[in-house]
């Protein structure tokens, strides 16, 4: 999965939570994976497809760039 | 307030212009760019270099948010728009100055008045300037044009009351 848009991201619903997905885990298409900010609105982004997370290649807290990879999922 | 690093809101050989002016001038740039342009050369001279969309300019150059956000990210401090794509953009302007980012161009009320040229031209003749000889106002039909041409004299350029960004 590659970034819509510029932003900054966060693999996390707040500062103090869990992340929305680990490596291993199991996502259905349209469940929140990472969350990214631009212009001060928070976006979820959603799974494209269902399958497991292999690779997460972001930090949270890092700034993003459009078609940007952030995570694969097979 | 001192400008350290300018984001350039262009590309091509008006994006490498802003970048040499800028780099004489000790300021840091940042290039943004479609990933049709992720090679050029405005994008590998540029200290930093962020994606902000797809090859159409509509979604890349022209797309604010994604623009405004890079500059964001990249704590630029200013922005250069170049010409064409969002240089005449009043609205451009305004959201650029209310995120505290300095804007290099002319103030968004100036952009609204000159970019409509019947608007610019009584402007400019209100406050004295020299003016080419033309129509007093915006024309409505052919017979109009012609009978002015005759008046003034050939060559004449007939042009389009609005600013149209020329982005390609």
């Amino acid at each position: 999965m590659k970034s819509p848009m510029v932003g900054t991201v966060y693999l996390t619903p707040d500062p103090e939570a869990a992340p929305f997905v680990s490596i291993g885990q199991q996502v259905k298409a349209g469940d929140t994976v990472l969350i990214i900010e631009a212009m001060k609105v928070m976006n979820p982004i959603v799974a494209a497809s269902s399958g497991t997370v292999t690779e997460i290649y972001v930090e949270s807290g890092q700034p993003v760039e459009y078609d940007q990879p952030l995570l694969a999922i097979a | 307030m001192t400008i350290e690093k300018i984001l350039i809101a262009n590309r091509g050989e008006i994006a490498l212009r802003i970048h040499r002016a800028a780099h004489e001038m000790g300021i840091k740039t940042v290039a943004v760019h479609s990933t049709a342009d992720a090679d050029a050369m405005h994008v590998r001279l540029a200290d930093e270099a962020i994606c902000i969309g797809p090859p159409s300019a509509t979604d890349s150059y022209l797309n604010i948010p994604a623009i405004i956000s890079a500059a964001e990210i990249s704590h630029a401090d200013a922005i250069h728009p170049g010409y064409g794509f969002l240089s005449e953009n009043a609205q451009f302007a305004e959201i650029v100055e209310s995120h505290n980012i300095t804007w290099i161009g002319p103030k968004p009320e100036h952009i609204r008045t000159m970019g409509d040229k019947v608007e610019a031209k009584r402007s400019a003749g209100a406050l004295g300037l020299p003016l080419v000889p033309g129509s007093d106002g915006a024309i409505e039909d052919l017979d109009e044009a012609k009978a002015i041409a005759r008046d003034i004299g050939y060559p004449v350029i007939i042009k389009r009351h609005q600013a149209v960004a020329a982005a390609v």
